[in-house]
This record gives C-alpha cells, sequence and structure tokens, in this order.
C-alpha cells in the first residue's frame, strides 16, 4: 500500500508503519529547472526507512505537440536517480500548448498523429531514463470530436508501441466510464492489464454547480462505486498490484484517512499501511 | 603641563593590553559558569514531552505562548470561539479528560468574553500555568528564579572590571595621561555587564535540546510544510504552536489568528531558535527580563 506524500500530511504519512511506498509530485522536488533535486526531509526519512519513491511528473506534456521540454526531461530522470526510484510515471495528456500553459492534464484527441507524437515524445523520455516509465491515461470530461481509436485502443497501442508500463488510476477509469455512459469494466477487457505498474485511487464527487458530472477532485472521499472497481480490477491480475491513495487537498482528519487507506487494502487484498507488517517467522 | 610618570608605573598601552586580557578572561569564565549555572540536573525527567503540549509551548515562549496553544486547539476542538479583536468567549464544554489548562480557559471565558492577553492572569488559568511552570522546572527544563538570578549575579564580576577600569580612567585623568583607548574598551566590559546581569536564560540546557529535538521530530507541523490543522486536529494544533511557535498560527489558520490578534512574532524567551529555519516564527531570540521593572524579570509572565 502506498500513499502520495504530500507536506501537508507528511507526519501521518510518516506514521504509516506498514508503508510500502508513496508518490511525490516530481515538480515539487526542490529548485525546477536545473537547481540540483531537494528531496524535503520528510521525503529523504522515507527513503532511509526504505519506502520506495516514484517520481510522478505532471508538466512534462507528453502528449503536447510542441517538442518536449530537455529541461524538464532531464529534471524527471535526476529526481529518479536522487531518490533511486524504481520507476517514473507521467500523464498522457498535454498541459501546454502555443506557449501557453493549461495549468490542468487536458486529454488527447485519440488520433494517430495524436499516437506518433506522444509515441515519439515517450520514447524520448524513455532513452533519458534509467528505470521503466509507467504512463496514467486522465480522467477527461470530454473526448475530441476526431477521435479515430476507442480509449482501450489508443492505450493498448501507445504501450505496444513504447514497451511502457501502465499506471492506471481506477477513479479516472470510474470517472470516464460515469461520465460516458460506458461501463468502466470495459476497459479493463480492452487494455494489456499484465502491464499495470501500480494502480492510483482518488476521490471525487458531482460538482454542485454541474450535477450528473463527476469530477475527480482528489480532494473528496474515495465512492464505494470506486473501491468496488479496484476489486474487480485486482480479481482480473495474479498478483495484487500496488496500490496508492492519491489526495490533494481538503485533508480530512487522520483516522478517517487511516480507514480510507485500510479500505482500499482491504479492496486490494494488500496488507494495511496503517498496521506493522507481520513479522517474518524465523 | 608636562607629563607625569605612568599611572601606577604601569604604562597605558601596558595596561590597555593587560586589562584587554583580564576583560576576556572574566568574561569567558562568567560566560562558563553561566553555562554551568543553566545546566541542572532533572528531579523528576520529563516523560513524552509530545504529549504536553502546553508544557512544551510554556517551555518555548512561556505562559502567553501556552495560552495561545491552548486557544488553538480548543478553537479546533470548538471548546471556543472568538469574537474578534482578541476576545476569546467560551463554546462546547470540553471533555472531561482534557488538559487543565483548557478546562480553565474555558471556565475564565464561559463567565463572559475575555482578552486572550488577560486569560494567564486569571485564577484558574494562573494556577495551572503555574502548575506547568513548577513541572517544567521539576524535569530540569525550566530554569527557576533563584537560579535564572545566580546566572545574573555571575555577571557582576564583569562589572567589576568596568569599575576597576573606571578607577584607573581617573587615575590617568588625574595624572594628565590619554585615557582614550581604555574610556572605549570600560565602555564595552561595562556593557558586557550590563547585558548579563539583566538577562538570563529561562531554559535549561536540557531544555533547549528538548525543543530542539521536538522540533527535529515534528518538523511536519513545521510553518515551512503548511500542515493541514483539520487533518492533525486539536493535539497537533497545540503541538505546532508549542514547538514553532505563533508562526506555526498564522501558517496554519491565519483567519483566527487575527480574530485573536496573536503576535506574528512570538513573545517567547530565551535565545535558542527552535529549529525551523523557514522563519515560521520560533522563539525570536528576546531574553525574557521584561516585567519586574527594570532589568531581570521573571521568564514566561
Amino acid at each position: 500500500m502506498g500513499i502520495g506524500w504530500r507536506p501537508a500530511i507528511a507526519g501521518t504519512v510518516a506514521g504509516l508503519p506498514g508503508l510500502r511506498f508513496c508518490e511525490v509530485i516530481a515538480e515539487s522536488l526542490g529548485g525546477g529547472g536545473r537547481a540540483p533535486v531537494a528531496l524535503p526531509r520528510g521525503v529523504a526519512e522515507l527513503r532511509e526507512r526504505g519506502v520506495a519513491v516514484v517520481p510522478h511528473g505532471v508538466r512534462l506534456s507528453l502528449g503536447g505537440a510542441e517538442p518536449l521540454d530537455p529541461v524538464r526531461v532531464t529534471r524527471l530522470a535526476a529526481c529518479a536517480a536522487a531518490l533511486d526510484a524504481p520507476l517514473v510515471s507521467e500523464h498522457v495528456a498535454f498541459v501546454r500548448a502555443g506557449g501557453r500553459e493549461a495549468g490542468h492534464l487536458l486529454p488527447l484527441p485519440r488520433s494517430r498523429a495524436a499516437l506518433d507524437v506522444l509515441t515519439n515524445h515517450v520514447r524520448s523520455v524513455q532513452a533519458e531514463l534509467d528505470v521503466p516509465l509507467a504512463l496514467e491515461p486522465i480522467a477527461a470530461l470530454f473526448d475530441w470530436p476526431d477521435d479515430e481509436y476507442t480509449e482501450g485502443e489508443f492505450l493498448t497501442a501507445l504501450l505496444e508501441r513504447t514497451g511502457a508500463m501502465l499506471l492506471l488510476d481506477v477513479a479516472n477509469v470510474y470517472a470516464n466510464a460515469l461520465n460516458r455512459g460506458t461501463d468502466p469494466e470495459a476497459l479493463f477487457d480492452a487494455i494489456p492489464l499484465e502491464r499495470v505498474a501500480y494502480v492510483h485511487v482518488a476521490g471525487g464527487a458531482e460538482h454542485p454547480a454541474d450535477p450528473g458530472v463527476y469530477h475527480d477532485t482528489h480532494t473528496d472521499p474515495v465512492p464505494p462505486a470506486v473501491l468496488t472497481l479496484l476489486e474487480r480490477l485486482c480479481e482480473r491480475l495474479d498478483v495484487a498490484p500496488a496500490v496508492m491513495l492519491e489526495r490533494d487537498g481538503h485533508y480530512p482528519p487522520a483516522a478517517a484517512l487511516h480507514d480510507e487507506l485500510d479500505a482500499i487494502a482491504s479492496a486490494a487484498t494488500l496488507p494495511r499501511a496503517t498496521a506493522l507488517p507481520r513479522a517474518i517467522a524465523p | 603641563m608636562i607629563p607625569t610618570g605612568d599611572t601606577w608605573g604601569i604604562s597605558g598601552p601596558t595596561f590597555l593590553l593587560a586589562y584587554l586580557v583580564l576583560a576576556v578572561a572574566v568574561g569567558v569564565a562568567v560566560l562558563r559558569a553561566r553555562r554551568a549555572l543553566a545546566d541542572v540536573s532533572a528531579e523528576r525527567p520529563a516523560s513524552r514531552m509530545e504529549e504536553l503540549p502546553y508544557d512544551v509551548a510554556y517551555l518555548n515562549g512561556g505562559a502567553q505562548l501556552a495560552v495561545t496553544a491552548a486557544l488553538s486547539a480548543m478553537y479546533r476542538a470548538g471548546t471556543i470561539s472568538t469574537a474578534g479583536r482578541g476576545v476569546v468567549v467560551a463554546g462546547q464544554r470540553p471533555e472531561s479528560r482534557s488538559d487543565e489548562l483548557e478546562r480553565a480557559i474555558h471556565h475564565a471565558a464561559g463567565t463572559g468574553p475575555v482578552s486572550r492577553h488577560a486569560l494567564a492572569t486569571v485564577g484558574g488559568v494562573a494556577s495551572a500555568l503555574h502548575r506547568v511552570e513548577q513541572r517544567l522546572i521539576a524535569a530540569g527544563l525550566l530554569l527557576a528564579a533563584e537560579r535564572r538570578q545566580r546566572i545574573r549575579l555571575a555577571g557582576g564580576w564583569v562589572l567589576v572590571v568596568a569599575v576597576f577600569g573606571v578607577v584607573r580612567i581617573m587615575a590617568g585623568f588625574a595624572n594628565n595621561r590619554p585615557v582614550g583607548f581604555l574610556t572605549v574598551l570600560v565602555v564595552l566590559v561595562a556593557a558586557l555587564g550590563v547585558l548579563f546581569v539583566c538577562r538570563a536564560p529561562c531554559r535549561t540546557r536540557a531544555g533547549d535540546a528538548a525543543l530542539s529535538r521536538l522540533a527535529t521530530e515534528y518538523h511536519s507541523l513545521s510553518p515551512s510544510m503548511r500542515p493541514d490543522w483539520a487533518h492533525y486536529g486539536p493535539a497537533g494544533a497545540a503541538l505546532a504552536v508549542g514547538v514553532f511557535g505563533v508562526g506555526a498560527l498564522w501558517t496554519a489558520d491565519p483567519a483566527f489568528a487575527a480574530e485573536l490578534a496573536a503576535q506574528r512574532a512570538s513573545g517567547s524567551f530565551g535565545s535558542t531558535s527552535s529549529g525551523d529555519s523557514s522563519g515560521g516564527g520560533t522563539s525570536s531570540g528576546s531574553s525574557c527580563g521584561g516585567g519586574g521593572g527594570g532589568c531581570g524579570g521573571g521568564c514566561g509572565g
């Protein structure tokens, strides 16, 4: 079990005795640009404890039409090296276009041209990295009109072309299916689940001003339906995958966060992060 | 007038050098004595300090910081609210197992709105704070008034050196010898003596070490981490203010801090920072003093 490391709840994360891994936003690791990677004290302490830490990039804009910023790519590789990370993750999305920053992860049109650009970008990032790259499909509130692939086809082609791993966010799968009126489990049939490196779980809600539309907020509790979807996913896999909670704000009291972590561990049949790992019998 | 012989048979430069050596030697001796006097063994060693956040706050910033820490926790728990401009009113009843200081504050604010500044002097609150102080003294973390007095008095030796310098200046002046350099030196020595006599640390060395350990161990509560107090709850808020001062309150809950009219720099004592380098407002180095008229007032009042 893991959790996204965030400074505001770092004390609680540090206090999880059974924590196996966590994820840290790569762009939050000190300095930026060409400045040396500075690990926050809490993250460095987790590494000393043997907790694996995965840098999670959010600003590479792998799906952007413009060339990748080489400084950002080098930076991601430097983060992985500083953390001695087993892998690195980024999103199947774009965050800037025409020199403008969106401030959000935006969905790509699932076209041949977009797939070609994305494939090239992913390959050039992989060339810089010493560790595998896992790609996370995002939650999107809309589809582009010129889609040539289904989501499953697009992802499968991308993973086959690049050899990248998959970071599957079950909350994103749930959100996309709910907002498109499709079956969330259908995606599981359409993508190579054996490539799942780890799994994200996050909360979300219908926005009061936007009824009927589910927003993947990361600031609300994880809905029971997302936990059920996680169960379904784990049933399809031979071995329970590494699963982590992503919470980015409006943090609940520590006890409620513990309960949420335990509920996720239970759904994924993983040892709890909130309890000491069982001693290995001599 | 023709200059006569050297004052006391010692030439000016020789005396100046010897005086400088004497002043430095006495200054160093006094510093060592102050250090030794601040190294107190505990009658009753402290248990886990983090379980007593108001003791931590008192140790870091005296009675006012202890009250601010309690108010921060009580506001989170809903047992007090504010009426603006630093006025506090009682809210829900605290649990019976809550800290004595919280119950005393709730009682004091229950009789009507009360100023945050006045709280520390209200009967029950003052008693609770007194017990915190006595506990810290017994644990060898806070210096007793008598011990602080001895620390200040040790500085008297520096003043004796200054007086000796004044005597030489007067003799030199009477002997019509130049006394400019010596006067400057004596003024510096006298200033150092006054500083020593006026200022004494409030914490023992063990107290400084305890605070510094807590700041390291609980760095996740430091203002630089922007800790979420809704997540950490009342106990986390109390410990954050206790260890990192009022700056922690301003970072985590600026609206409540403004309502409370909390001073941004905590009115803390002692010169040891509790370790947060983010400018979050730990002990700002203002020694105790204040109160009691002139110099050398009590700690934490």
